[in-house]
């Protein structure tokens, strides 16, 4: 029995030390041409479709939020703060991302792995999404969001 | 006739007479923002001939086409160099000497606020042949720099430099821009930067260290505490005082006036400072040259 308790308080002590893996959501460029970007992203989902639609969702995030280093657009579209946007602008957003708008934006989404389980325990896919930035940058304008060139 | 048709026509009436009489609702027009002006000129070096330059280097005025280009495709028109350029010639304003004055009268002359410098760089080697660009963005009245960016176009076995410079203003335009707007949003959520240069007349009794107003306080007191109160969100700077002189290098003044919601500019911030400069006691001239005010006290 003392050695069952000790086996398990080590087994517990093993566990509780083994390090914790973060899911990350990875964006990185892949080619820029005139008004439109390349990206390979990642996204999590129960199906593959799903997984592909995180990922698109991912790569259109990074481009208004984050931005996107080693291309032309390292600072992001948008330069307010993200919860600030998407409290200024709520509808507009749950139309992009939740109504599947962002879709307008892409010209092309092609994976480039297997739709896979991860060691974040997760199912995933990566692909190379091209977003057409000239048209989004014009919705943003058109819509308020972010202003037009100038004063 | 029945009460129903009485009714009816009773409500007629009504409706018809209201629809008259009503007012007529104006439209809300908005106020469009004055746009600064942004004239794209190649850079030359001392001594260079601007003129002959752009004439004889076709790349030169690729690069100047793209950068416009990049302009106009975010829907902002600039004022044309070479257009500006040619006006000059044939109203003969520029005498053939000094080409470094030629280049500050075109920008003068212009009434550009905002001017862009490209400077092309052709690197031909057994490798391959390449085109780097330097562009700046300036904003004249004060020689704020706007943006900087570097565009290299890689190396390619090619002889066509045109293609080449292209390749290397795509490679940073976009960026580019993305700076000169990051200043735009700064000015008009801080106000846009004047000089004010406060001096006084040859015969003029009066010296920063004169005690004027009602609290008998030295006029350059006076006249920070006139500035604290007036600059957009209290923002100016002073380079320096003397008792001949008070210079704010940098005082913001808001886009649009907070009261009425029109345009504020340069001058109306003169006029203000002529009010307050009469309400001292003080007899000014006053001279504004692009978004610098000279206040001259007699």
């Amino acid at each position: 029995m003392r050695k069952l308790l000790l086996l398990s308080s080590l087994m517990t002590i093993i566990i509780s030390c083994s390090p914790k893996v973060y899911p990350v959501q990875s964006c990185v460029i892949v080619s820029e041409q005139n008004n439109t970007i390349t990206l390979r992203a990642t996204g999590f989902g129960k199906h593959k479709i799903e997984s592909l639609d995180a990922a698109e969702k991912n790569a259109l995030e990074s481009i208004l939020f984050r931005g996107i280093p080693g291309s032309q657009y390292n600072n992001p579209l948008i330069s307010l703060r993200e919860d600030q946007a998407l409290q200024a602008n709520p509808r507009y957003f749950k139309e992009l991302f939740e109504k599947g708008r962002h879709k307008s934006f892409i010209i092309s989404s092609v994976p480039v792995t297997n739709y896979s389980w991860t060691k974040y325990k997760k199912w995933t896919i990566t692909a190379d999404i091209t977003v057409n930035i000239f048209a989004l940058r014009k919705d943003l304008e058109q819509n308020g969001i972010i202003r037009k060139f100038g004063l | 006739m029945n009460m129903r048709k009485i009714i009816i026509i009773v409500l007629l009436i009504i409706v018809t007479i209201s629809t008259a009489f009503s007012q007529e609702t104006t439209p809300v027009v908005s106020v469009q923002t004055v746009q600064p002006k942004i004239m794209v000129i190649p850079y030359t070096k001392e001594g260079e001939d601007i003129r002959t330059i752009l004439e004889s280097d076709v790349n030169k005025r690729i690069v100047l086409t793209k950068i416009k280009e990049a302009f106009d495709s975010r829907g902002f028109t600039t004022v044309d160099f070479t257009a500006k350029l040619k006006s000059a010639n044939d109203n003969n304003i520029f005498a053939s000497g000094n080409q470094t004055d030629l280049k500050s009268q075109i920008i003068q002359m212009s009434g550009a606020d905002v001017y862009v410098e490209a400077e092309d760089n052709v690197l031909l080697t057994p490798s391959g042949n390449s085109v780097k660009i330097i562009v700046t963005a300036y904003e004249i009245s004060t020689g704020n720099s706007l943006a900087n960016k570097v565009g290299e176009s890689n190396k390619f076995y090619t002889d066509d430099i045109g293609k080449l410079a292209s390749k290397a203003i795509e490679s940073c335009a976009t960026d580019f821009l993305n700076v000169i707007q990051e200043k735009f949003t700064d000015i008009v959520n801080n106000g846009r930067s004047i000089i004010i240069n406060f001096g006084f007349d040859a015969n003029s009794t009066y010296s920063m260290s004169s005690n004027v107003g009602t609290q008998e306080l030295q006029l350059s007191d006076e006249l920070e505490l006139w500035m604290e109160e007036h600059a957009y969100k209290n923002n100016y700077h002073i380079q320096g005082t003397t008792d001949k002189q008070m210079i704010f290098d940098d005082v913001r003044i808001p886009l649009k006036d907070p009261n009425t919601g029109n345009n504020y500019n340069t001058n109306k911030f003169a006029l203000e400072i002529f009010k307050f400069m009469r309400s001292l006691g003080l007899n000014i001239s006053r001279d504004i040259k692009g978004n610098t005010i000279y206040i001259t006290i007699k």
